[in-house]
């Protein structure tokens, strides 16, 4: 246990989305649950943050935002900056909130020196003269990317360094009988040693699955099955979501399900006028604010979706019957996590440039005939976000 | 531009529509917005503008239980420190700080301090709404805190987003006159344009004959009486009414109440209830008449699209709300309940004789001569501003849309 009242700072780098920020919310969580008087503050550049509601004793601050556009570039998200200011700023917030927070644990999301080194300042401070000693963790995703993309660039920036020097310990959100994350990623023993795999976060505090009456708001026509087509922020779903809707129109008027499309609060408001307009005259409820998509999730007969960290965990979480559409790039995250987990049988995965509205309508019809997925062998530990709290709370080395 | 919200969610708000017609008149502008506001992110930031989100600070201690994760001491630091490391490095030409200078005024004079004292160059504006409270109220806590004198030392400018001949701030709140000189009055803020043809998607599946009727509580912290007393008037006429509702609690009510009050909206036919809505200016320009507590972004909006309107003020000082409705209920451009006539009856007369058009009818009509340039005036103070070293007559380039400066991205 760490000292009553201590405090935890959390660095959520997102700039395009909001994945990190659901899963670092999420371990916080536990963190109050097992410690309720330590307090957190979550450093996010999302901006859509902080989205979803915090934790008790959780405040957030967000810092401007920097997007990743490709591997290792990166821009400025809004501002008519060069990215070097904005990370100029950046890296003098982040420096000035370890001084005025004075963390006692400091846990930060998937970049051990942040973007192009923002966090070294940071860290350098911490390791300088403190007293009591900052505990520093560092989390990692189940899958970061490519292994040789991730080893080179690691070594490119000196991430390897920055996790031996400055970090008490590792904590990996996954399990190494699906991604040997240490090894696939050349972790040298320094860095191994100190490395732990917690199980996959999923959803904390998830409220019940939406009734009939809440469908009933949503649909003129109750129909018996439910569709949850999601596609985490929205960024770049409308394509599958487009197809989607072509599948429907095809089954029409012989729709078994009603659906709910939720496009994520990326989604450019364009794209989501033009689904809507698409999707008018059959059963499907096009939305964009994703406050019941776990609501949605839990009810759903089957789920179709992208292959982002949280909504997998959810659909492995929950045992649902699911099609997933992997993102294609920039990293390869998602099609490796699609691929591990497709060959244990845990859901059907369909990559988008094969998608076709005949084929995609087949296949929602043969998976609403299957049986709803049972607690089998193959899924993994979903208990990532306790085991990351007891490890982040667990004494000093 | 520095915002800092205590229970709604107005300043931000307002702060990102000036930020956003700012970037739309001159394009390689760029703006941090530096809010306190928990659901900033709610927000859309246009391209050219970015967030800066400060911790909340706490009630002071011993006041009872509070979600805040930060000790007080600790999050003013923090802020303090965001604030000055952001001033510091993004080097903007203007600070624009709209906030009530009355709260935590040590706060704001140390970031005031720092700002003369490391960017000399730069701006400082004060932003006020057309009026702050009760002229008796604010005087009294204004000379306290030393106001006047924080606003004289250290800004170029202040700027009152209304017009003088509706409230005097200067006068009112007695302005010594080497503070009364730097107040510039821009006007009312006009509210964005939307096309006729959006239409929410649940307006347009509800009934298209009935009048309809808006009922909104800003961020919603203290709207529960309002929304609250207008659900009891509708389950007194128990289905009878003529006319349909759109009730918008806020995202700041606490859960507890909107849960209540949206259960109780359910069973009511009729009326379409929301926690939040980026919709709120297409139901207003559906609506027949507008309610709300009298915030100042609601006024605009319901100035801008000529609603006939009953504000309901709540009592708190120092009674901005009640004043605004005061002023507007005086000039007959809308009609006031006052907080302790409060009741499901009084509210209900108000709405039925609004509706029927009556003598005392609100008449936002009247208030056609009252500017509505806010946001145009605001960008020709940024011109001037922005560009320190030319005499201002130079820099009147109105068709080219470009800051000029010394090369550097105009910052805000």
């Amino acid at each position: 246990m760490l000292r009553s009242g201590s405090r935890l700072l959390i660095y959520s780098q997102d700039g395009f989305g909001l994945g990190h920020l659901r899963r670092n919310l999420n371990v916080a969580y536990r963190v109050w649950r097992s410690q309720p008087d330590v307090s957190v503050l979550v450093v996010a550049d999302s901006p859509a943050a902080p989205f979803f509601a915090l934790p008790p004793r959780c405040d957030f601050v967000k810092i401007p935002t920097l997007v990743k556009v490709d591997s290792g570039v990166w821009c400025s998200d809004r501002l008519s900056l060069d990215h070097r200011d904005v990370l100029s700023i950046r890296t003098r917030l982040l420096e000035g909130l370890v001084e005025s927070y004075r963390p006692d644990l400091v846990l930060v999301d998937h970049m051990p020196h942040g973007i192009f080194g923002e966090l070294t300042g940071a860290l350098r401070l911490m390791r300088r003269h403190r007293r009591p000693r900052t505990r520093i963790m560092l989390g990692l995703r189940d899958i970061l990317g490519a292994p040789a993309e991730i080893c080179r660039r690691w070594r490119l920036e000196g991430a390897y360094e920055a996790a031996e020097q400055y970090y008490d310990g590792v904590c990996i959100y996954g399990c190494a009988d699906v991604f040997d994350l240490v090894r696939e990623y050349e972790f040298p023993t320094s860095i191994a040693a100190k490395a732990t795999y917690c199980g996959y976060v999923s959803r904390e505090q998830a409220p019940p699955p939406l009734d009939d009456a809440d469908l009933a708001r949503m649909f003129a026509q109750r129909h018996d099955g439910l569709v949850f087509v999601t596609g985490g922020g929205g960024a770049d779903a409308s394509f599958f979501m487009d197809k989607f809707i072509d599948a429907v129109r095809l089954m029409f008027p012989r729709v078994p399900f009603d659906a709910v499309l939720s496009t994520g609060p990326f989604m450019h408001p364009e794209q989501y006028m033009l689904l809507r307009k698409k999707a008018k005259g059959l059963p499907i409820h096009v939305t964009r604010h994703g406050q019941d998509n776990i609501r949605l999730l839990r009810r759903a007969d089957l789920v179709i979706s992208m292959a982002g960290y949280n909504t997998v965990s959810e659909i492995l979480r929950y045992r649902k019957r699911a099609i997933v559409i992997p993102r294609s790039g920039p990293s390869a995250e998602q099609t490796m996590r699609t691929r591990l987990m497709g060959e244990r049988g845990l859901f059907t995965v369909v990559p988008a440039r094969e998608l076709t509205a005949e084929g995609f309508a087949a296949l929602i019809r043969r998976k609403l005939d299957e049986p709803t997925p049972g607690d089998g062998p193959g899924i993994p530990s979903m208990d990532g976000a306790a085991n990351a709290a007891e490890r982040l709370l667990a004494a000093n080395g | 531009m520095c915002c800092y919200d205590q229970r709604g969610l107005g300043r931000t708000a307002r702060t990102l529509d000036i930020a956003t017609a700012l970037t739309t008149k001159f394009s390689d502008c760029a703006i941090l917005v530096l809010s306190n506001l928990s659901i900033v992110g709610r927000f859309r930031a246009p391209q050219g503008v970015d967030v800066v989100r400060m911790p909340s600070v706490g009630p002071a201690a011993g006041s009872g239980a509070s979600r805040i994760s930060l000790d007080r001491e600790r999050a003013l630091q923090i802020r303090r420190m965001l604030a000055e490391r952001t001033v510091e490095t993004f080097q903007p030409n203007v600070v624009v700080i709209d906030r009530d200078p009355s709260h935590l005024p040590a706060e704001m004079r140390a970031v005031l301090a720092f700002v003369r004292e490391k960017l000399p160059k730069t701006r400082v504006v004060w932003a006020l709404p057309d009026m702050v409270g009760a002229p008796r109220v604010v005087g009294p806590r204004w000379s306290a805190e030393g106001v006047c004198q924080t606003l004289e030392r250290f800004c170029d400018e202040v700027w009152v987003y209304g017009v003088r001949g509706v409230f005097d701030q200067a006068r009112e709140y007695e302005f010594p006159a080497a503070l009364a000189e730097k107040v510039h009055y821009t006007g009312y803020l006009r509210s964005a344009s939307v096309p006729t043809h959006r239409v929410p998607n649940d307006l347009l599946r509800a009934h298209p004959d009935r009048p309809l009727v808006l009922v909104t509580a800003g961020g919603g912290a203290s709207g529960y009486p309002l929304i609250s007393n207008y659900l009891d008037f509708l389950e007194r006429v128990n289905g009878a009414a003529t006319f349909q509702s759109v009730v918008i609690s806020g995202p700041m009510m606490p859960a507890r109440w909107n849960a209540a009050l949206a259960e109780r909206a359910r069973q009511l036919p009729h009326v379409i209830f929301h926690r939040f809505s980026k919709q709120v200016l297409q139901y207003l320009r559906h609506s027949q008449l507008a309610i709300s507590r009298g915030g100042y972004n609601t006024l605009c909006a319901n100035l801008t699209y000529r609603k006939p309107a009953i504000l309901v003020p709540d009592e708190e000082p120092p009674h901005e709300h009640l004043l605004r409705a005061d002023v507007f209920g005086r000039l007959r451009w809308c009609g006031l309940v006052r907080p302790g006539e409060l009741s499901p009856a009084s509210l209900g007369d108000s709405v039925m004789s609004a509706l029927a058009g009556g003598s005392d009818h609100p008449r936002p009509e009247r208030a056609e001569r009252v500017s509505l340039d806010g946001l145009d005036h605001i960008g020709e103070r940024v011109r001037m501003l922005a560009v320190p070293r030319r005499p201002a007559r130079n820099i009147t380039t109105h068709d080219d849309h470009r800051l000029e400066g010394d090369g550097r991205h105009p910052g805000l």
